[in-house]
């Protein structure tokens, strides 16, 4: 995490400095000019960071307001989050790490000024890498407080997926704490490199990269014996939970065959996918495009049933030991 | 067919807890067709324990052995058989007697199989709703799941 952080910081210092360079080369250069591009990014993760440094640092309340388009019907939420100094968060809606995924997967650029919920924003444009450059999310960053107000994720056409607001933000005064009443603090124990690779090698599956430019950013051993792994492109979030032993029976969802074996699915978002295969059970869940989620499935193992069927050569095979230990007078 | 499918054989071999059984048992006592298929799994399960036969082949070496020098040999003699379908071809009748007697040992085999053996089962319900809020935790967002208030609208905000 500190090293995520510190490499964040060390690049957005490097990339300022060439920002200055860029600027000055600006009217007779090409768009396509590598070094353009990278201290465009640099402008705008700089702004962005900012942002995420501000909304930790001060004492905040609103209400966060998400738009979802994920699963066709729009869903709308809103909730109201506070922000204290002394770290109890109850959503940040903003998490540096995320940020310097989303500097190595996309090129960012300050796009402009904008209007927000009628305050004056920063937008922040995050392209696809390539030269058509598809848009795929937008940030607005507040001019006056500095933080973030509103963040859009597109999905690879183009189209909107979710969007998330920032509405009737109040700034405490720095001394002061707001209480907070639903807290969402993290459970269980976070794994570092040796923790992963000490699971890895108890036979606990631990990809660091998943399909999509998803990378592993955090893992957790949660209680009960729950290992989570999460990953993020910077814009989306994906999170495996990884079980020792077969799923119960459902009843409920819908049950479907990806990668030739079955999977559950759960009504509503964010979306839920259970399975079993090789004597673990997976659920899936995340907020990326559903697309992207079924690339991530084809990706990751199937073999057996989700539902522990039970076939005709174990059935055969059981009724003949069960003969056999009938015709056996000392059984 | 049963209608507790593999528990009625678990239950003539006495393997079912006490639960299990109990159910087994208020079925029974309202379905005939159970009843009969408990009367002949276990009427199977007797003739196999309690009556081997012996190969024709052992009978005849124990006769052997037993007679007196000089007396000739009781041979059981084999039934007279009448000429069927297949007469004088041998071997297409053993291999339509093996082929039925395979069939019946499948049958019979997937008949008294009985329940699946259990396999561990994952710790926390994969379905509940802790994953969720586990994930958007660990993302610092806000869950759609729990308290939020999850309304549709008619028509999504368009991107500016």
């Amino acid at each position: 995490m500190r090293r995520l952080r510190l490499a964040a910081a060390l690049t957005g210092l490097g990339a300022l400095i060439c920002a200055g360079q860029a600027r000055a080369l600006l009217p007779s250069e090409p768009l396509v000019d590598e070094t353009l591009v990278i201290a465009r990014s640099a402008d705008a993760l700089a702004l962005l960071e900012r942002a995420a440094l501000l909304a930790q640092a001060r004492s905040w309340s609103a209400t966060q307001r998400v738009v979802s388009l994920a699963s066709g019907a729009p869903l709308v939420t809103v909730t109201s989050v506070q922000h204290g100094v002394d770290g109890h968060g109850a959503a940040d809606a903003l998490d540096p790490r995320l940020f310097s995924l989303l500097a190595t997967h996309y090129e960012l650029r300050v796009a402009g000024q904008a209007l927000c919920a009628g305050h004056r924003a920063q937008v922040v444009e995050v392209r696809r890498p390539g030269l058509r450059g598809v848009l795929a999310g937008r940030f607005w960053v507040d001019a006056r407080s500095g933080l973030l107000l509103r963040r859009e994720v597109l999905n690879a056409a183009g189209a909107l997926l979710r969007r998330t607001d920032l509405l009737d933000v109040h700034l405490a005064s720095p001394a002061a704490t707001l209480s907070t009443t639903t807290t969402t603090s993290l459970h269980g124990e976070h794994l570092d490199a040796a923790g992963l690779a000490a699971m890895q090698a108890a036979g606990w599956p631990t990809p660091r990269a998943l399909p999509g430019g998803l990378d592993l950013y955090e893992a957790r051993w949660l209680p009960d014996e729950v290992l989570q792994l999460a990953y993020s492109d910077g814009l989306s979030t994906l999170s495996l939970f990884v079980q020792r032993g077969v799923m119960p029976r459902l009843s409920t969802g819908m049950v479907r065959t990806v990668g030739g074996g079955q999977v559950w699915q759960a009504a509503g978002e964010p979306e839920r996918v259970v399975w079993a295969s090789g004597g673990l059970t997976w659920t899936l869940v995340s907020d990326a495009d559903p697309a992207l989620v079924d690339e991530v499935l084809l990706a990751l193992p199937h073999t057996g049933s989700a539902l522990a069927e039970d076939g005709v050569a174990p059935r055969v095979w059981r009724g003949m030991s069960r003969v056999g230990t009938w015709l056996n007078p000392f059984a | 067919m049963s209608h507790l499918g593999g528990d009625l054989t678990a239950f003539v071999d006495g393997e079912l807890d006490h639960a299990a059984r109990e159910r087994v048992l208020v079925h029974l006592g309202r379905c005939p067709a159970c009843r009969g298929e408990v009367d002949l799994l276990r009427g199977v399960k007797s003739v196999l324990r309690s009556e081997p036969q012996a190969p024709d082949d052992l009978t005849r070496r124990i006769l052997a052995s037993s007679a007196a020098p000089g007396l000739p040999v009781l041979v059981p003699r084999p039934a007279a058989r009448r000429p069927g379908l297949l007469a004088g071809h041998a071997r297409a009748r053993r291999t339509a007697w093996g082929l039925g007697a395979l069939a019946l040992g499948v049958g019979g085999a997937l008949a008294v199989a009985g329940p699946p053996p259990r396999a561990p089962v994952a710790p926390v319900d994969p379905t509940s709703a802790g994953f969720v809020v586990e994930h958007t935790s660990t993302a610092n967002e806000v869950p759609f799941a729990g308290t939020t208030a999850v309304v549709p609208v008619a028509d999504p905000l368009p991107p500016r």
